[in-house]
């Protein structure tokens, strides 16, 4: 009897045991790589000119996971040694916090061809894949298309001309460098002296806080708030915007001036579990002819110099790195947000919490 | 099998899930004190006044606990009636609305918080309705305010809050009303003086049940609030910390905090409704 309870025991122990296995093994060739990008259309747009094609040159399948650049999910996946992505796509600051915080293995660039790729996004632990934009959009039902309709970040901030509920991405980033915009700083004074006026910034952000409903964390979200007529103007990522106003025809519409760009780059995490086929898959995105892909269903700037001669000259121009569109915007200083991001961040959610 | 052998067996069986759960669970509890403690650059007591006095900590306990006071409120001021409807009810239609209720609590949270959005959207059929109806002039959004997340919050705690009620209530109410009519009682003073005071005591088990899930929410008030200020939950702001900043020390530490408030109250709680002598188990039918 006593025989018979303790076998019971080492038997249900020995199932409980053998279940708990069954996960978390490794694969000699993978059949399938874990890619984690930004979800919503940007996963579709990137499905289409990476992971489709590169599943059908090599048989690899990618699994796209999304998240909403979350710097806090990457260093814990990376501390706990079980990180569940091969390749994962970040912002610029988010690149140079991850080198600081020993995130990312080296770039083997005997694997990745760099050769035509713009020399600044080659860099030892992330390869450049596109060059992204934040953008004002708005309403059209709410604010008719015309010369009367808001043009840039101040009309954004005046509530009196054009009344309504905003949203904006709930990240310093990027909204510091709008509310300075909106403040009257010009272009190439947001940055003066390589640092930025944090705290006019502030105060301008204090004039329009009240009407600012919704704070997105997902590039969706504004998309389908502004669409909705949820809020009546957003600052969103532009490229998806721009789909949003032309390609779906939803009452929306944006323009690229006053944007703020940043490099996005693919990098792998230290214990990554796949890193040959992880790099493969970037060498493949790196190539003219899929930087040239990505563009036509999203208009982001590749960064393949090459690139533009597969584009016809009518979607160069829609773009945001072609030139008459860059000039307009200003690049995101990633060293300085590498550096002070975790302070303004602090400083920021404080400032919500108010 | 003898009596004897069977509780053996089944000791010996409950120790193997037991272990698991406490392996698996109680431990990683542990290991978040742990981290608390040892990541945050503070002793015990700095980290203690660093809480307390730091303005962003104090907005979100403070919204933390409006917001589950005004949850609380509403979800027994609709529990509570419905909960003497399930009790009045002839046996198939009481059974019809169990299973209303229960269905209604078996559906995802996140499916839930999102219908509220669609609802109560600027183009949704409640603004639609308000409208036609004279009561506001221009389509409005009831979306990214405290009021919403208590919607939202409300409609996901009414189940429990009525599942608890109903049973604790359930078990005298026929005799006591049987008796209470017998004696000569009308409806109107069975209702007030027979039923109302005899609940008592399980709404106030079930207020406590409610209060303390709704300061741990994390979706709804996520959906429906919009990133706001005032709208910031304790949850809300530990997945900022561990998710965003990457700081495990401070996640850590605040759902800690969290963790030791909701015992405490529910510890006290248990004792004030012990005390009061109503319903004088009214803690054990929480479980069930």
């Amino acid at each position: 009897m006593r025989a018979r309870s303790s076998v019971l025991l080492v038997s249900v122990v020995g199932v409980f045991l053998l279940s708990s296995l069954g996960c978390g093994s490794e694969r000699e060739t993978p059949e399938e790589i874990v890619v984690l990008s930004y979800g919503g259309e940007f996963a579709t747009a990137q499905r289409a000119a990476f992971f489709d094609p590169f599943q059908v040159k090599t048989g690899i399948r990618i699994v796209d996971a999304s998240y909403g650049g979350e710097y806090g999910r990457l260093k814990a996946a990376v501390e706990s040694g079980n990180v569940p992505w091969d390749v994962v796509d970040v912002e610029a600051s988010a690149l140079l916090r991850g080198i600081r915080d020993e995130l990312f293995l080296p770039i083997d660039y005997s694997i990745v061809d760099s050769t035509d790729l713009v020399p600044e996004v080659v860099t030892r632990f992330g390869v450049g894949t596109d060059i992204y934009s934040v953008s004002m959009g708005y309403n059209t039902n709410a604010f008719p298309p015309g010369a009367d309709a808001p043009g840039n970040w101040q009309d954004f901030w005046n509530t009196e001309r054009f009344p309504g509920p905003r949203c904006m991405k709930k990240d310093p980033r990027f909204t510091l460098e709008i509310a300075l915009l909106a403040d009257g700083v010009p272009l190439d004074e947001v940055y003066a002296g390589g640092t930025l006026d944090v705290d006019r910034a502030f105060r301008s952000l204090d004039r329009i806080k009240d009407d600012i409903a919704v704070w997105w964390t997902s590039g969706q979200q504004p998309i389908q708030l502004l669409a909705d007529g949820e809020v009546v103007m957003a600052a969103a990522f532009g490229a998806r915007l721009f789909n949003a106003q032309f390609r779906d025809e939803r009452p929306v519409a944006m323009n690229w001036a006053g944007g703020v760009l940043d490099v996005e780059y693919w990098t792998v995490l230290r214990g990554s579990k796949n890193v040959q086929a992880a790099l493969q898959f970037i060498d493949f995105a790196s190539q003219a002819e899929q930087q040239a892909e990505l563009p036509r269903h999203l208009p982001l700037g590749p960064v393949n110099k090459r690139a533009f001669e597969h584009i016809p000259e009518e979607l160069a121009r829609r773009l945001n790195t072609h030139p008459i569109n860059l000039e307009r915007q200003v690049f995101l200083d990633a060293d300085y947000w590498a550096d002070h991001e975790s302070d303004i961040l602090e400083r920021f959610n404080q400032w919500l919490g108010e | 099998m003898t009596r004897t052998k069977t509780r053996r067996l089944r000791g010996t069986l409950i120790l193997v899930p037991v272990g698991f759960l406490m392996g698996l669970l109680v431990w990683p509890i542990f290991e978040v004190i742990l981290a608390s403690l040892e990541d945050s650059a503070f002793s015990l007591d700095e980290a203690v006044r660093h809480y307390w006095t730091h303005p962003l900590y104090r907005t979100v306990v403070l919204n933390t606990l409006k917001i589950g006071l005004l949850t609380t409120t509403v979800t027994l001021f609709f529990a509570y009636p419905l909960a003497f409807l399930l009790v009045e009810s002839s046996r198939y239609r009481r059974l019809l609305l169990v299973w209303i209720v229960l269905a209604s609590m078996w559906l995802s949270v996140q499916i839930r918080s999102y219908s509220w959005i669609v609802l109560l959207q600027r183009t949704g059929p409640i603004s639609k309705l308000l409208r036609a109806v004279g009561i506001v002039d221009a389509d409005t959004s009831f979306l990214f305010s405290t009021e919403a997340v208590t919607v939202g919050m409300v409609h996901v705690l009414l189940p429990f809050a009525i599942m608890v009620i109903w049973s604790v209530s359930a078990r005298n109410a026929t005799k006591a009303k049987g008796l209470a009519m017998s004696l000569g009682a009308n409806d109107f003073f069975y209702l007030l003086r027979v039923y109302a005071p005899s609940v008592t005591g399980a709404v106030l088990a079930a207020g406590l049940l409610v209060f303390l899930m709704s300061i741990g929410f994390y979706i709804t008030p996520e959906l429906l609030g919009g990133g706001r200020g005032d709208t910031m939950m304790m949850a809300t702001l530990i997945d900022q910390q561990v998710n965003q900043l990457g700081d495990w020390g401070s996640g850590a530490s605040l759902a800690l905090i969290l963790a030791v408030a909701v015992v405490t109250i529910l510890v006290l709680g248990t004792w004030v409704l012990r005390k009061l002598g109503v319903v004088a188990n009214a803690a054990k039918h929480i479980g069930d």
